[in-house]
């Protein structure tokens, strides 16, 4: 038992060191900053990598976790021990906070009065000590001190409560980073591409459906003004007697900056554009390589295909890239979602379906540059097809960002106590006055908690209100401090 | 297009260059400054008691006069960005290109600067603010760098939040800069060992600039940041460079309080940690956007 004490009280004195805190936040700066120069894999693809550090320096970024320094276990780690250094530093000071709050004032000795850095002597006659000691206190508490006498002096002060700001401020940190953590672990999320008339199933009981959506320009230009989408949230009915169904329960017009929000579920206006990478249709204009002969113009999407009767093949497109680029490492990939340099993946079979090209082959291109390219490179295989990409269309469409997080209403509360403890901090400064009554003179001094600077005008114009005081006694001259 | 912004920007401008002259002078030869000496004293306006011009009152005069000028320019910029926007948004804050937040900056850095000022009286502090002021204006001026065309606000940009987040992490930085000016004073001065003006008040200020600042940049950018953040994208924090840089540059500050309050530190070392820690700030609202991109480049 003696041994666990023992442990535990080493335990909190090395969690309740500042020394550790900064030890901790320089650690945190130093991995954050490698996560801000460093592209992370949340926002940056494979390829990107590849060619902005080749194979090698990819995988090293790999290995170190330095693509995702964010979630590697060394930044959790500091994350983890920061929360119960924090943890530990809230319970120390919470607990002299308290102290604080159950101390009581005490009298002064006037001699050390007078030696306080903020006091102030006002000779007065005075026939009657208590009387004016009487005007005193009610000055003091017009001015919301809490004012109590204890031998022969008054003693007031104000806002001794002021100190917990500070703890309410680490205690919201704490609770947002719980908000972080609930959210992290909890959050459902999904990304709708939604067209017209489309119907998600978000759980059991309910579905989203796009209604409709749209972009808006300012007036006399092509500038966009907001992307809109009109969803209608559709709820299963619960009632037994009939057969379920999914009824409509609200409709919103969503946009940038407006989400829809119901039972939990947030929508938001994430994207809206041309579905190029999913729902292309392309126009190939098909030649055959030993005659020249066209063979036609032919339509298709993506994930499908069109036979040539006379030639008793099927030309399947397998995928279509708007900006197609090659990585370093030989791999083609879409730069952009912008169509810039199009391209098509086809593939072509016989009518006993063995294909008639090679593997990884072969692609079609519209940008005339890249034709040209691909014909030199294709030159050695061969290839008894020509096939040229001349036309594409793709559908708009909708980018819904739907979430679920149950981490809200705590993220929401830590955001709250953050900013009240904050101005508590501030704004208020635990205020503490003596006042001694002597038959010829007052004896005065005030004290602020950390800031002596904040009581400093407040001082001033009670002095001067003590000293409009003149009905029992009459102030000789001012003498300054 | 006419902009009457752009004229009382530039009329700023001119404005702060003379008062940036009397700060000059006032450091160069206004050797006296008035000593408050401890509490009770120190609300003292009373201009150093010298015989000659009183450069410093032209200079603090000055920068006041090019304050008004600026506060005027901004709010023009609001309405001209209203008028471009076609008045459907719901409040502009003049702060959505590289030219209205370096404007935006040259009106609310000295007028930190002027309020730190009236309280401390440290004038050589002013020859960094409204220096930094005049600098930010000659670089709006550039119509390469910072053109002045207005453009209507961007979807993303079409909050409230714009006006709360942006108005906060704006002053953190106003008064951030005043710090800095505060603390680059203090370090020169402890190298040159000359002490024109007591090192404990220089410390003192310093102090008072960061705590303000840190309040209004960390509750900006740890408060109001995610919460138009999860409005507008779906989440709280994503880990964006702007983001990181805000939270390391705030992380810094933060260990910066806490070795001057609970440590107790108030020498060179808090000074430079102070230095690097504004290094930040600059890196995080500049830096990142020319260097790191990330969701934040508006500009």
């Amino acid at each position: 038992m003696i041994f666990l004490q023992r442990v535990g009280s080493d335990l909190y004195s090395f969690f309740t060191s500042v020394r550790l805190a900064i030890v901790l936040i320089s650690l945190i700066v130093l991995i954050s900053l490698i996560g801000m120069f460093v592209p992370q894999r949340d926002w940056t693809r494979e390829v990107d990598f590849v060619s902005r550090y080749g194979v090698d320096g990819y995988q090293w970024l790999k290995t170190l976790q330095f693509d995702h320094v964010f979630s590697s276990w060394y930044f959790l780690f500091v994350i983890t021990l920061l929360t119960l250094n924090l943890l530990a530093c809230t319970h120390k000071r919470l607990a002299a906070s308290i102290r604080y709050y159950k101390l009581k004032q005490r009298p002064i000795p006037p001699s050390a009065i007078e030696k306080m850095e903020m006091h102030r002597v006002i000779p007065i006659a005075a026939a009657n000590p208590s009387a004016v000691q009487e005007k005193v206190s009610a000055i003091l508490r017009k001015h919301f001190f809490r004012v109590r006498e204890e031998a022969g002096q008054v003693l007031a002060d104000k806002w001794r409560w002021e100190r917990f700001g500070i703890d309410v401020f680490h205690v919201s940190l704490l609770v947002i980073l719980g908000a972080g953590l609930l959210t992290a672990t909890l959050t459902f999320r999904t990304f709708i591409v939604g067209h017209k008339g489309d119907v998600v199933k978000l759980d059991k009981a309910l579905a989203v459906r796009i209604d409709d959506f749209y972009s808006e320009n300012y007036k006399n230009t092509d500038r966009v003004m907001d992307w809109h989408s009109k969803l209608t949230v559709l709820e299963k009915t619960q009632k037994p007697e009939s057969v379920p169904s999914y009824e409509p329960t609200t409709t919103k017009v969503i946009e940038v900056n407006d989400p829809l929000a119901y039972k939990g579920y947030k929508f938001f206006q994430a994207a809206f554009g041309q579905d190029w990478m999913n729902s292309a249709e392309v126009t190939l204009r098909v030649t055959r390589a030993s005659d020249g002969a066209n063979l036609g113009e032919f339509k298709a999407k993506v994930d499908d295909g069109f036979e040539i009767q006379g030639e008793k093949i099927f030309v399947r497109i397998e995928a279509f890239l708007p900006d197609l680029d090659r990585a370093p490492n030989g791999t083609f990939y879409s730069r952009t979602q912008r169509l810039e340099n199009p391209a098509a993946f086809v593939t072509v079979v016989d009518a006993q379906g063995n294909p008639l090209y090679p593997k990884n082959c072969c692609w079609a291109f519209a940008n005339a540059a890249w034709k040209e390219e691909w014909k030199s490179l294709s030159a050695g295989l061969k290839l008894p097809y020509e096939i040229e990409l001349i036309g594409m269309r793709a559908p708009e469409y909708t980018g819904i960002q739907v979430k679920k997080d149950p981490g809200q209403p705590v993220a929401y509360l830590g955001f709250l106590l953050l900013v009240t403890g904050i101005s508590v901090h501030l704004f208020f400064k635990h205020k503490m006055i003596w006042v001694e009554v002597q038959p010829d003179r007052i004896l005065l001094a005030g004290m602020a908690r950390n800031n002596p600077r904040q009581f400093e005008e407040e001082f001033v114009q009670l002095i001067n209100e003590i000293e409009k005081i003149e009905i029992e006694y009459r102030v000789l001259e001012p003498v300054n401090a | 297009m006419k902009l009457y912004s752009v004229m009382l920007f530039f009329a700023a401008t001119l404005g702060y260059f003379l008062s940036f002259l009397c700060y000059l002078f006032y450091a160069t030869f206004g050797t006296k400054h008035p000593n408050n000496g401890p509490v009770l004293g120190i609300v003292a306006n009373a201009a150093p008691a010298r015989a000659g011009i009183d450069w410093g009152r032209w200079a603090t005069a000055l920068a006041w006069m090019a304050v008004a000028l600026a506060t005027s320019g901004v709010i023009a910029r609001a309405i001209e960005l209203g008028d471009a926007s076609n008045w459907i948004r719901r409040v502009f804050l003049p702060a959505t290109s590289t030219y209205e937040t370096f404007t935006f900056l040259a009106w609310i850095i000295p007028l930190a600067y002027l309020l730190f000022e009236r309280r401390y009286q440290i004038k050589q502090v002013g020859l960094f603010a409204i220096g930094i002021a005049f600098i930010l204006l000659g670089a709006a001026a550039s119509p390469v760098f910072a053109p002045s065309e207005v453009r209507p606000v961007v979807p993303s940009l079409d909050s409230i939040w714009l006006v709360i987040h942006v108005l906060f992490m704006l002053t953190g930085i106003a008064c951030f800069t005043t710090g800095f000016g505060a603390t680059a004073l203090f370090l020169r001065q402890h190298y040159n060992k000359a002490e024109k003006i007591p090192q404990a008040r220089l410390e003192e200020l310093m102090y008072r600039c960061i705590t303000i600042g840190f309040v209004f940049y960390f509750i900006g950018g740890f408060v109001f940041g995610p919460i138009w953040a999860e409005n507008a994208w779906g989440r709280y924090w994503g880990f964006d460079p702007k983001e990181m840089g805000m939270a390391i540059a705030a992380l810094t500050y933060a260990a910066y309080l806490h070795l001057r309050i609970v440590m107790g530190w108030r020498d060179v070392r808090v000074a430079w940690l102070a230095a690097v820690a504004y290094a930040l700030v600059l890196f995080a609202w500049l830096g990142v956007n020319y260097f790191l991109g990330g969701l934040h480049s508006f500009v």
